[in-house]
């Protein structure tokens, strides 16, 4: 069906909320998390098990619902019946009772880990309860795959509006009035950035979404783009009206194939509405996208390797003196957003400015979907108000941390953000409070680290990313970062020397200061965020040769506990080197000699008798 | 016509005018200041990468307190900036960057005598590759290739550590036509062609490039791909197109030009000129 006027999407979707109102859904959460627990499976049980007992039921795969740490998840509406863990032998159960008869299992439902109560809600779940999900409003409900489901929920209402009733410039004055700021890593107020793009000469212009995720652990846009893809396209034909495109792109790396499949299928049936291509609603606007797959790079998430890739050029950036907004993709003005920011557009046109400008700090505002990782009960991804301090989101959303062990530090902004310490968890996150604690906001990443974790080993780790994902062209980010690793990797071997340490800054600072794009500007930040805030751990690398975590294998070893050892011989049985010698229930011995630090000794004793020295 | 904008810039505290857009590095040229580059050639398109122009940048009229570094042959001159090229943060920060090109290419002798004027006696760090490929990856060679010579025989491949400068797939060295451009601009000197078996050769860009020897002396004149190329060009016979500069003019034709095109190799006249006059100036 093609769309020809405001009028008739009204009209349709009055129609299809009444037809659709009366039903009741399954939504079982197929984002990437979930699909990961083998929720496919699920699905076709459920479907095939709905079907053999001819229950009246729409069932729904939708995106991500967020608290993937406790995947398979499903919600049965319009009760609100929260399920989670489900395992392919629950299915008969929860179409025999949930399904058919309206009764809760239990023992699918949510555990408060505090009080042990059962929560049968999604909302009354701790994890969501203080979250506010506007980008993700719609991810757990809705079939991505299904463009009715989008219309039915008010989706393409804000295209309409604008079509209507406001000018390009009302619309730009709407979105800098909402003070929103790019999501991507930058933070660089949208609305200005809109502008510069309309007033840019160009016979033709461009509206770009960066789908190029590349944090690791990071997955935000990707379930945005899988679970809610028009709202994606919505943003961009506002944004294409407002800046005067005529042609859209989205780049998105093709480890992403749900999101590929999923954006590809939403944009072909938006073109079959009418809601793009020549004329749309009738209107005079004309706009179509084109999806583009990346290789992966993480360097094409900078606006101007993005573009070099977009035309077909390996990704490396160029300086910036000429804004991407006035000459980009194949030389013509050229607007960049990354996916969040798109999808926020929709709810400023249709909440107004105004109110979303209500939400947040005085420099961030509205929301912001962060993926929520590490050494925290509740893995997943969050939405949250910008603002909300650390703690909160450690430990309120986050549950905390596992295993009783101690807070050390979150790493946020993706692998060139910076490490930041308990002290600083009041602080609120927001882009100029994380910038002035050394860290950033980047595209959301939020990693949880205990007290087991060597900071001198996470700032290696994110440095040999780096160090893989530079793409060479300027001379500090390639061999500034080649050589910090090189001397981080010589401290966690316990060869570092005192000397060292002013190196680290030395070479940290001029990378930070003279690389030529944002990866090699921030790429530093590893590295001096823990020097700033753990100087004494690389101190006791380097003069006591020891790593009190335990994780840097040159400097410590396994030895067994003559009092703790009972003999049990299970740690030899394992130990792939035959390193351990002892009888049974004789105390056991380490071989240093031919130990090579697998670990798993540690791992397999039940007597806590194998300890790290 | 439109005009440039004119904009007033501060150069080691020194004033002058230049038309908006000029980069700092022509406008202190300009001034005779000298800052130091590898990776600009003023015939090429600008990388921006190797860093050594590196100079210190503040706009007092809109912040007093804020300075940033950025690489002077890249970046435009805009009213009111105050540049230093020559700064402590400027010294420490090239240094560095020195001693960071010299372990890529310990034996230049361009970047040892940089490093030595910069008061680098003893190299401090080990490359990646432990200063074997001797290239910093400038790419002027590439540049060469592609924006004046146009046979776009060379490109970079793989990324970060593992960049290196290739033909295609390290094997296809057929699109290049031995006119070793490459071999002239790049600072490292780590280009070298060789005359083997009456070939042209590069190895590890598979090149192998039949060689035109002056019937008359027995010299090298060029290969035969590029002087081919050349016929197309201008108009000059056979016999005399075969013949090494020398004994063109021995066989008395003023072709002056045309020497200097076959004997550097360069498909055009301008292009010539150009590189030469950089060159020796």
């Amino acid at each position: 069906m093609k769309l020809t006027g405001n009028e008739q999407l009204v009209s349709v979707r009055t129609h299809l909320t009444e037809k659709k109102s009366t039903l009741r859904t399954v939504s079982l959460c197929g984002g990437t998390g979930c699909r990961a627990s083998e929720s496919e499976k699920l699905l076709v049980l459920l479907r095939k098990t709905v079907t053999e007992k001819n229950i009246d039921i729409t069932i729904k795969e939708t995106g991500c619902h967020g608290l993937c740490e406790n995947g398979p998840l499903m919600v049965i509406r319009p009760e609100n019946i929260f399920y989670q863990r489900i395992q392919p032998s629950d299915i008969d159960e929860i179409v025999e009772k949930s399904l058919k008869n309206g009764e809760v299992i239990e023992r699918l439902l949510y555990e408060d880990p505090e009080t042990g109560r059962k929560l049968i809600k999604e909302n009354d779940i701790p994890f969501y309860e203080k979250q506010q999900r506007l980008v993700f409003a719609q991810n757990g409900h809705i079939d991505p795959k299904s463009i009715e489901d989008y219309i039915i929920t008010g989706g393409y209402s804000a295209l309409t509006r604008v079509l209507s009733d406001l000018s390009p410039e009302e619309v730009i004055g709407e979105v800098e009035k909402s003070g929103l700021r790019g999501r991507g890593g930058g933070g660089f107020p949208t609305g200005k950035k809109w502008k510069s793009c309309r007033i840019a000469p160009g016979s033709s212009k461009y509206v770009v979404c960066n789908a190029d995720e590349g944090d690791p652990g990071a997955y935000m846009d990707r379930s945005l783009l899988e679970g809610n893809p028009h709202s994606v396209i919505e943003g961009m034909l506002i944004g294409a009206f407002a800046i005067g495109a005529r042609e859209g792109r989205i780049y998105v790396r093709a480890e992403y194939p749900l999101a590929v499949e999923n954006i590809i299928k939403a944009i072909a049936d938006a073109r079959k509405w009418g809601l793009l291509g020549e004329k749309i609603l009738g209107s005079e606007l004309s706009f179509d996208i084109e999806v583009t797959k990346g290789g992966g790079a993480f360097v094409c998430g900078e606006s101007t390797a993005l573009m070099q890739s977009l035309q077909g050029y390996s990704g490396e950036p160029r300086t910036k003196h000429i804004h991407t907004t006035e000459s980009g993709l194949y030389n013509l003005p050229t607007n960049l957003n990354n996916v969040e920011t798109w999808a926020n557009i929709p709810i400023i046109i249709n909440r107004g400015a105004a109110w979303f400008n209500k939400i947040g700090t005085p420099g961030s505002k509205g929301t912001k979907i962060f993926s929520l990782v590490g050494k925290v009960r509740n893995t997943g991804l969050i939405e949250v108000p910008m603002g909300m301090s650390l703690r909160e989101i450690v430990f309120d959303i986050g549950g905390g941390i596992p295993g009783g062990r101690e807070f050390k530090a979150i790493q946020t902004g993706g692998p060139s953000g910076g490490c930041i310490p308990g002290q600083y968890l009041d602080r609120s996150v927001d882009f100029d409070e994380l910038t002035s604690l050394g860290s950033m906001m980047g595209s959301g990443g939020l990693i949880v680290m205990d007290e087991d974790t060597c900071m001198v080993e996470v700032a290696r780790f994110y440095l040999s990313f780096l160090v893989e994902e530079s793409c060479g062209k300027c001379t500090p980010c390639r061999e500034g970062l080649w050589q910090l690793l090189s001397i981080l990797t010589r401290i966690t071997e316990g060869k570092g020397k005192e000397e060292d340490l002013a190196a680290l800054e030395e070479i940290g600072e001029m990378v930070k200061d003279s690389s030529l794009c944002a990866l090699g500007k921030t790429a530093p930040n590893p590295v001096l965020s823990t020097l700033r805030y753990f100087k004494d751990e690389y101190m006791e690398h380097i003069v006591d040769k020891k790593c009190s975590p335990g994780v840097c294998r040159s400097l410590f070893q396994y030895k067994i506990d003559n009092e703790k050892c009972t003999g049990c011989m299970l740690c030899q049985v394992k130990c792939p080197y035959q390193a351990i010698e002892g009888r049974k229930k004789e105390v056991h011995t380490i071989d240093t000699a031919k130990c090579v630090k697998c670990g798993i000794c540690f791992e397999v004793c039940r007597f806590d008798a194998v300890k790290k020295v | 016509m439109t005009v440039t904008k004119q904009v007033e810039i501060i150069i080691d505290g020194r004033k002058i005018r230049v038309p908006q857009g000029t980069t700092i590095l022509k406008a202190a040229a300009m001034l005779e200041i000298r800052i130091p580059t590898l990776c600009h050639h003023e015939e090429l398109s600008p990388s921006g990468s190797c860093r050594l122009c590196i100079v210190e940048i503040s706009n007092p009229s809109q912040n007093p307190d804020r300075s940033w570094i950025d690489s002077a042959c890249v970046c435009p001159a805009s009213e009111g900036l105050n540049i230093k090229t020559h700064s402590p943060r400027v010294l420490k920060e090239r240094k560095l960057i020195i001693e960071l090109l010299l372990s890529r290419a310990p034996d230049s002798q361009q970047i040892m005598k940089l490093a030595l004027e910069n008061g680098i006696t003893k190299p401090r760090f080990t490359a990646a590759d432990e200063g074997k490929s001797n290239c910093i990856l400038c790419g002027l060679c590439m540049r060469v290739c592609n924006e004046l010579i146009k046979a776009e025989a060379i490109g970079f491949s793989g990324r970060g550590i593992k960049k290196e400068v290739v033909s295609p797939f390290k094997i296809a060295g057929d699109l290049c036509i031995g006119c070793k451009a490459c071999e002239a601009v790049c600072p490292t000197g780590v280009i070298n062609f060789k005359i083997e078996n009456k070939k042209l050769r590069k190895q590890d860009w598979g090149v192998a490039l039949e060689m035109i020897f002056c019937p008359d002396c027995g010299q090298p004149v060029g290969t035969s791909v590029q002087m081919e190329q050349l016929k197309e060009k201008i108009t000059i016979t056979d016999e005399l197109l075969s013949c090494c500069p020398a004994c063109r003019r021995k066989k008395n034709y003023s072709v002056r030009t045309v020497l200097h095109r076959t004997a550097k190799g360069l498909s055009d006249v301008s292009d010539y000129n150009r590189l030469t006059s950089k060159e020796t100036g």
